[in-house]
């Protein structure tokens, strides 16, 4: 009688519990809904003045263009095929600067974390081509690689190189020391130690560079283009800008940007599939 | 069981695990004084003792223990583990601390392993010995969790199996509990003494908690405070096997409780 009794209250007590969850469930998709519903409001409504205030002679289109001009801009383009190559081609010196300046600085700031004196030797040049404003060597990367592709991936790599560098020797150094301590008390050689706790430690921070550095890889080509190239989209919009063509320069803009997130998302998609192990907390 | 655990018995080089002979240390301060942290301590632990070190934080335990390790090298005197004076940490050597240091980005299995991978133990065998560890701790069904899905209790108990899967001939501990609640601290205490009674390796266990040194070892040596000498060595003969829990109502385990207690105050107060 009292076990039947228990039973049922247990019953009762796991039947809220699940109603309780089922609810909170129900409560964060509909939190979800309308954050995506009123930030496409907003963006509705910041589209829709814009366009409105140009139709209402507000707002001069020869600075500002308007909405359709840059959706008719966009639609021509991509009809005719003609923004492609220079998507490709800006897509592509991004992604080799990206990948050499990623792959040159997190050996860097692993050869320097293993050879103190190798670090003390190279710290004041390192400095100074740090703080110099990369953007300014790009005349002379053009008179270096030429106009073509070289002189963008070389910028770029200038500022990837050093992201990932700074980024992986403060990985290696912020390491818990008692990881070391306890990885040296259980016989680990210097080797080891570096190759099973200190790079595998420095990971998240290499990646915290990666997010990073790929969108200075694409802000260094898009520089270098506007500077002097033959093709690319940086190329275009100095073009467009030249040709007082607004929405041309705006719709490149756009495009440009589509790029960024797409980098960005692939980035975060490697990073959260290798640090699995870091769970919900990364 | 008859009791083999009298610390005054002579004993052979082969019967010696540890050997602290003359041990004096000093570490340097801010103010570039350096500061004396040991003096002269010498104390020999015989093959499958379970010897604790007690005494006030800052008496140079754990540096002792460090000594013992590898980790540390005595400014005068000399460490001594099975019949080898001790220049670095040895493979047959085992250190556990009160901070479990997994590695976050391994499994607990692999955690458990990774002394074994160090020491370049074929993959398969890694795995049964893994197995049989994690078995041992009561965590089979934990071996692909990441630390941060354990309790404090079970990381301590993984790194528990981690020192304990390099099988080693003497082990080292720096309060391996003092990081736990006082629930989950004495059931891995009991744990430890169930797994120790079995193959009895040399235990030098390092911890502020009398209660704790008495319940677990053979024998306590207290340390003074600062700079740190021998106050008292205590040999604790209660019978084996133990348990924790249900020593602390025992009249014999309060009577030796109450003479470490005393030899504690004592050297507290020594200067």
């Amino acid at each position: 009688m009292t076990v039947r009794t228990e039973a049922a209250a247990a019953d009762r007590v796991l039947d809220t519990l699940t109603r309780s969850e089922a609810e909170r469930v129900a409560r964060r998709r509909r939190r979800t809904f309308w954050v995506w519903t009123t930030r496409a409001g907003v963006l509705g409504l910041f589209l829709g003045l814009w366009q409105w205030g140009v139709d209402a002679r507000l707002i001069d289109p020869f600075f500002f263009s308007q909405p359709s001009a840059i959706g008719g801009f966009l639609t021509d383009e991509i009809r005719d095929g003609s923004i492609w190559p220079h998507v490709f081609v800006t897509l592509s010196e991004t992604l080799v600067g990206f990948a050499i300046g990623a792959a040159a600085g997190v050996a860097a700031g692993i050869v320097r974390m293993q050879f103190p004196f190798a670090a003390d030797v190279s710290n004041p040049f390192l400095t100074i081509l740090n703080v110099l404003p990369r953007v300014a060597l790009a005349p002379m990367f053009i008179i270096w690689f030429g106009v073509g592709e070289g002189s963008k991936v070389a910028l770029a790599v200038s500022l990837v190189f050093f992201i990932l560098m700074l980024n992986t020797e403060a990985g290696i150094r912020s390491l818990d020391r008692e990881l070391i301590l306890t990885m040296r008390a259980l016989g680990a050689t210097d080797r080891q130690l570096f190759w099973k706790v200190m790079l595998p430690g420095a990971v998240p921070a290499i990646f915290g560079g990666m997010r990073l550095g790929v969108v200075y890889a694409l802000l260094a080509v898009v520089v270098g283009e506007m500077i002097s190239a033959r093709m690319g989209l940086g190329q275009r919009i100095s073009f467009y800008a030249a040709s007082f063509r607004a929405e041309g320069v705006l719709g490149t803009i756009l495009v440009l940007a589509m790029i960024g997130l797409m980098l960005n998302f692939v980035v975060v998609r490697a990073e959260s599939m290798l640090l699995k192990w870091k769970g919900d907390a990364a | 069981m008859d009791s083999d655990l009298s610390p005054v018995v002579p004993l052979t080089s082969l019967d010696l695990a540890i050997r602290i002979e003359g041990v004096s240390h000093a570490f340097p301060t801010p103010d570039g004084k350096p500061m004396l942290a040991l003096d002269d301590v010498s104390f020999d632990v015989p093959r499958g003792q379970f010897l604790a070190l007690v005494g006030a934080s800052g008496c140079g335990k754990t540096t002792i223990l460090n000594m013992a390790a590898g980790l540390l090298q005595p400014v005068a005197g000399e460490v001594t583990v099975n019949g080898e004076r001790v220049m670095r940490p040895s493979r047959r050597t085992g250190y556990m601390f009160a901070r479990d240091g997994l590695l976050p980005w391994r499994s607990a299995r692999s955690n458990i392993e990774v002394g074994l991978e160090l020491r370049g133990v074929p993959p398969g065998d890694r795995t049964s010995v893994g197995s049989r560890l994690l078995d041992m701790i009561g965590l089979s069904a934990f071996g692909h969790a990441y630390p941060w899905q354990l309790s404090q209790g079970m990381r301590q108990r993984v790194a528990l199996a981690r020192t304990l899967a390099i099988d080693p001939d003497t082990l080292l501990m720096d309060e391996p509990f003092a990081a736990l609640d006082a629930q989950t601290k004495l059931m891995l205490q009991a744990e430890f003494l169930r797994i120790w009674e079995r193959d009895r390796k040399t235990v030098l266990f390092v911890t502020h908690d009398l209660a704790e040194a008495v319940a677990l070892s053979d024998r306590v040596i207290v340390l003074t405070r600062r700079p740190g000498r021998i106050q008292a060595d205590i040999a604790i003969d209660l019978p084996r096997p133990r348990d924790p829990e249900r020593i602390r109502f025992d009249g014999h385990y309060l009577k030796l409780s109450e003479q470490v207690w005393q030899a504690l105050k004592t050297g507290e107060a020594a200067l």
